[in-house]
């Protein structure tokens, strides 16, 4: 008795399971190259390849978004009428690290599509800004501005390019640059398809920046034991200091 | 090719571009007894470094810079160690006291706006009397005293009248001065509190100080400073990794790299010019500065908003 409910259990979970990936793997799949980027020491950025198969007659939008962090920000203004200041401190909540979009040739003006919620106007309701104020969309954009000028935030549309059709599907492909300055941590890919003005599939996978080797043991030093670190890093930089001069002390001598 | 990648910092940077600004600025740093902060956070930051990260990394680097300064102006007989210490155990103390001036500052708000106002100030101030006043001792030689009255000849006399009667005089050898005591330390504590405020290690306000309120010669001056600035430095860099974690090691190294060879080389430089012809050349820079930030404040910024830190 007991092994047959073992069973059963198993069973359904194998059912849900098809099922789960029946409904979205039927009309849409996502292929992530690489899933895992590791930040060694001459990292310097990369590239990572979204693509995958999805219904022929539909089109296609690609997201690479970061977790929600609280930022901390300086609003500027003018001081007694003249000079530019940092005046007062903003708080963006839940503002994502990164929000790269990417969509379909035919997908071109994705704020008035199906898939608004893959646009920066989305933004709008994920980011909350305090304190409040009468011009937070000015106070949005600029923050949009600003991330995007560091390459964090950007919106392509027909960035993804569409394969031949076969048997009602076709293939998406885009390729998506991860800057430098992108913080180690998870982040994910979502992927949706639009037809006739509603979204029909959607799909999602993990991409993980991981620090590797060198960067790996210096920020864990850095982070683990502050104060030997500093020590540390005191010493060599003394070191190569005296190193230095006792070079160009021969250096002089001789002539 | 060519990058590294900075893991405190988290993001990478070209290693030929950061070795040429740790040369540039070690050069500075020899030929003036300046640690260069002021220069290098901003330039740092342009290569998207965060600024904290900017500025802590290059205490760091300036421990490297000074080390190798120091001991090249020490065998020239350069550094006035007696002084020095004073002066170090003054800018402690008033180091302390800016952090603490800081802090009640930015609870009353607009603490922003009094520091940008003092970095102007102190930079438009230090750096026109300098230029002004070493250009007409360059001039004065073939000109005649005429030059000299305009330039306050009655100033010196009545600090040295006013230092005269202060207690606990002692002549500094080195640099062929008699002072009290007393002086070296409440300048270094001055000089301390405004590092603090403007958040730099202080050396353009230091040298200044010494060649004109201390009297010390400008060569002696370039070696003390440097002397003091090594242990300014190494005391920022290891508070900053241990309560900031904002010391990226890759980036000071590569700092370090170009700016010891840089120091060598701009004390020799150093030695080849005049006195006047060094403090020209640091006043020019100085005021450079100071209109950089001046059309910083004027001019309308790029964004409304900016992330916190830094200077």
């Amino acid at each position: 008795m007991k092994n047959n409910y073992k069973i059963y259990i198993f069973i359904l979970l194998i059912a849900l399971w098809v099922q789960g990936g029946n409904a979205k793997g039927a009309t849409l799949d996502l292929d992530l190259t690489p899933e895992r980027v590791d930040i060694g020491t001459f990292y310097n950025g990369t590239t990572v390849k979204i693509s995958g198969q999805m219904p022929a007659t539909a089109e296609v939008v690609v997201r690479l978004s970061g977790e929600g962090e609280e930022l901390h920000l300086k609003r500027k203004g003018k001081v007694a009428g003249l000079l530019w200041m940092n005046t007062s401190d903003l708080t963006f909540e839940n503002a994502p690290k990164v929000y790269m979009v990417s969509t379909g040739t035919g997908l071109k003006d994705l704020e008035t599509s199906a898939a608004s919620q893959f646009s920066f106007k989305a933004l709008k309701n994920r980011i909350e800004i305090a304190p409040e104020s009468s011009d937070n969309d000015f106070l949005l954009q600029e923050f949009i501005r600003l991330k995007s000028k560091q390459a964090l935030y950007s919106v392509t549309p027909g960035g993804v390019s569409y394969g031949q059709e076969a048997g009602g599907m076709k293939s998406y492909e885009t390729t998506m640059t991860i800057p430098s300055n992108m913080k180690p941590g998870n982040y994910a890919v979502d992927v949706a398809v639009v037809q006739d003005g509603k979204i029909i599939a959607s799909t999602s996978k993990p991409l993980v920046l991981k620090q590797v080797g060198f960067p790996e043991k210096l920020s864990k030093m850095a982070y683990g034991n502050g104060l030997w670190f500093g020590i540390m890093s005191v010493a060599i930089a003394v070191m190569a200091g005296l190193f230095m001069g006792m070079v160009f002390k021969g250096k002089s001598g001789a002539h | 090719m060519w990058h590294m990648y900075l893991p405190i910092a988290g993001n990478s940077v070209n290693i030929m571009t950061i070795f040429g600004l740790g040369g540039f600025v070690g050069l500075l740093s020899g030929i003036f007894g300046v640690g260069g902060g002021f220069l290098m956070t901003p330039l740092l930051m342009m290569f998207g470094i965060p600024a904290t990260v900017a500025a802590a990394s290059d205490s760091n680097q300036i421990v490297g810079a000074s080390t190798s300064g120091t001991l090249a102006h020490m065998r020239l007989g350069n550094v006035d160690v007696k002084m020095g210490v004073l002066l170090l155990i003054g800018g402690i103390l008033g180091g302390t006291v800016g952090v603490q001036l800081i802090k009640i500052l930015r609870a009353m708000g607009n603490a922003d706006f009094l520091i940008s106002l003092t970095y102007v100030l102190m930079l438009g101030g230090v750096g026109g009397y300098m230029f002004i006043e070493s250009l007409q001792s360059l001039k004065k030689k073939p000109a005649s005293e005429v030059l000299d009255i305009s330039a306050k000849p009655k100033k010196p006399s009545s600090w040295a009248m006013m230092f005269k009667k202060i207690p606990f005089q002692t002549r500094f050898e080195k640099s062929g001065v008699e002072l009290s005591i007393l002086v070296p330390l409440v300048l270094g504590i001055f000089v301390g509190v405004l590092a603090a405020i403007m958040g730099v290690g202080g050396g353009f306000i230091m040298v200044p100080v010494m060649v004109y309120l201390l009297r010390m010669p400008m060569h002696v001056v370039v070696g003390t400073s440097l002397f003091q600035i090594l242990f300014t430095c190494v005391n920022v860099t290891i508070m900053q990794a241990k309560t900031n974690h904002t010391v990226d090691f890759v980036l000071a190294v590569l700092l370090l790299l170009g700016s010891t060879i840089g120091a060598q080389v701009g004390t020799k430089v150093s030695k080849k010019l005049k006195g006047d012809q060094l403090k020209i050349l640091l006043a020019s820079l100085v005021l450079l500065v100071c209109i950089k930030m001046l059309a910083g404040l004027l001019m309308t910024p790029d964004f409304m908003i900016a992330m916190k830190g830094g200077h």
